[in-house]
């Protein structure tokens, strides 16, 4: 027979379980909604948070001869020159490159392009019971917005250049002192706790680190090779071109392709032949298969393998709350949370709580 | 005027972590600079009396040094306690070396401060500062084998009594 304080316990920990995670879900609601209302200083934060993330280990190394302050600076300082020299190295190439595309392509051109595969997809659709596409129709949209985006743009350049000075100050801070913040905050976890914490926060650090130091070696190397590539066939914009291509690399199994179809458009529509642009394609389908069977099983050592579902889902997801921006940081946003949920689950696991 | 000197004189957070590592033989002769090295990657907790520190059978990830209170460590299946341990006192060093599950289980006996050393934390210093790194591991080779050696002595003298208790049969 349950004691007093037996059946008094069994009624009161349902009650205390429903409080607990009440006050959590206030707490995790208001953090959303503060989230969301100051979003613009959010976003740059998050953006330094990243950039300190990803020097952290540079600083680390350089640590080794100096203190914290000195060899964040050493590498910021570093990082901002490298960056400087490549803008002033390569930005006047891009530069003509974006003059050329302007004369030799003709926006009538791509839109008869687009459809034509418009025609071809609508007919293949209309085929299995399904409704039309209308890729030109939005390309024409978009291309006529062009004028009034320009217009509109120049806050958001002036939002760009307050983000480029606040993004390097921000993550100065945070190298210097992320590792103290760290345990500042973990001085907030329970006892019962800590030292699960402590080693969930190191699993996944380690993962995480893995796969965005991956994400940049494979980005670096899909550039490389498709803008020698495209260089080798004769497309003119091939540095931007190819830059676009490496960047669209991030969406797996068609990011490179997505990327290079662009180029094979540019490349019909300013040469006018088929078989020019089909070797293109044919040389973009080639890096997207070394890149899926040479470049990611070398440089993602514990890969984050997404489901091609999980993919199709982030990226649809991505593209209709931030549009092509989301699409393109969808995946590292669903890598990384598959990454603290895997750890997570797998160290609960080994854990006793009681 | 007492104020004064007792400002002056007054134990800082700083040095009084100084003094507690200098005690502990891991840490022991490091000079000042090292000493705050260590001291910066340590976190610092608080415990009530019964609660627990570590599990029997978790994860090792690191140790703790006992800056006031005292610790209990129990053996899970009897409930024995092997050890009673007190200010200055330390526990689960073999954690900064390898992630084997703890051996026993440590339960704070009355209201306790601790001061714990995390694995990670201690691998990054070996690896930052190599001089550093060489003394730390020195002097864990130094504990371990003090510790083997002790464990040898057992050893031997329950040998010795096994065998008195077979001659006393045969």
């Amino acid at each position: 027979m349950p004691s007093p304080i037996d059946s008094d316990s069994s009624r009161t920990f349902p009650a205390n379980r429903v409080l607990r995670w009440g006050r959590v879900a206030v707490l995790g609601a208001g953090i959303a909604g503060l989230l969301y209302i100051f979003r613009d200083l959010a976003q740059l934060v998050l953006v330094a948070a990243l950039l300190a993330y990803l020097l952290n280990p540079l600083v680390r190394r350089v640590q080794r001869r100096t203190d914290r302050t000195t060899a964040t600076l050493v590498v910021i300082v570093g990082v901002l020159g490298g960056g400087a020299v490549l803008i002033l190295g390569l930005g006047p190439v891009l530069q003509h490159q974006v003059e050329h595309l302007r004369t030799s392509v003709d926006p009538r051109d791509v839109v008869r392009v687009v459809e034509q595969v418009d025609q071809q997809l609508t007919g293949l659709l209309a085929g299995v019971g399904g409704g039309g596409v209308d890729l030109s129709g939005r390309l024409e949209r978009q291309l006529s917005d062009i004028g009034e985006r320009v217009v509109r743009g120049a806050p958001v350049l002036l939002r760009g250049a307050t983000a480029a000075i606040l993004v390097p100050f921000v993550a100065v801070f945070l190298l210097r002192d992320g590792p103290r913040m760290k345990r500042g905050l973990i001085r907030f976890v329970p006892n019962r706790y800590f030292e699960f914490s402590l080693q969930a926060i190191h699993n996944v650090d380690q993962q995480l680190g893995n796969y965005f130091r991956g994400l940049i070696v494979e980005i670096a190397v899909i550039t490389g090779l498709s803008v020698g590539t495209l260089w080798l066939v004769g497309v003119e914009s091939f540095v931007l071109l190819g830059l676009l291509a490496g960047v669209t690399t991030i969406i797996p199994y068609a990011g490179s392709l997505l990327g290079g179809s662009v180029a094979v458009l540019v490349h019909l529509s300013s040469t006018g032949d088929p078989y020019a642009a089909a070797l293109v394609l044919l040389a973009f389908v080639a890096i997207q298969v070394v890149d899926e069977v040479v470049i990611q099983p070398l440089v993602f050592a514990r890969a984050v393998n997404l489901h091609p579902l999980e993919v199709l889902l982030a990226v649809w997801v991505g593209a209709q709350v931030l549009g092509p921006v989301g699409m393109i940081i969808a995946i590292p946003t669903v890598g990384a949370a598959k990454v603290i949920v895997t750890e997570s689950a797998a160290l609960i696991q080994q854990y006793q709580f009681r | 005027m007492d104020s004064l000197w007792a400002n002056i004189f007054r134990t800082t957070e700083e040095d009084s972590v100084h003094n507690l590592l200098r005690n502990i033989p891991l840490f022991d002769g490091l000079s000042r600079g090292e000493l705050s090295g260590i001291a910066s990657v340590l976190h610092r907790r608080e415990y009530a009396p019964e609660e627990v520190l570590f599990r029997q059978g978790n994860p090792g990830v690191g140790m703790y040094i006992i800056r006031e209170g005292a610790v209990d460590i129990v053996y899970e299946p009897t409930g024995d306690t092997l050890a009673e341990l007190e200010d200055g006192d330390f526990l689960g060093e073999l954690a900064l070396l390898n992630e084997s599950p703890r051996s026993a289980t440590a339960i704070a006996r009355d209201s306790s401060i601790l001061y714990g050393l995390y694995r990670p934390d201690f691998l990054g210093l070996v690896e930052q500062d190599t001089d550093l790194g060489v003394q730390l591991l020195l002097r864990m080779s130094q504990v371990i084998s003090k510790r083997l050696i002790h464990v040898n002595d057992q050893v031997q003298v329950l040998r010795e009594q096994l065998e008195e208790k077979d001659l006393q049969r045969g």
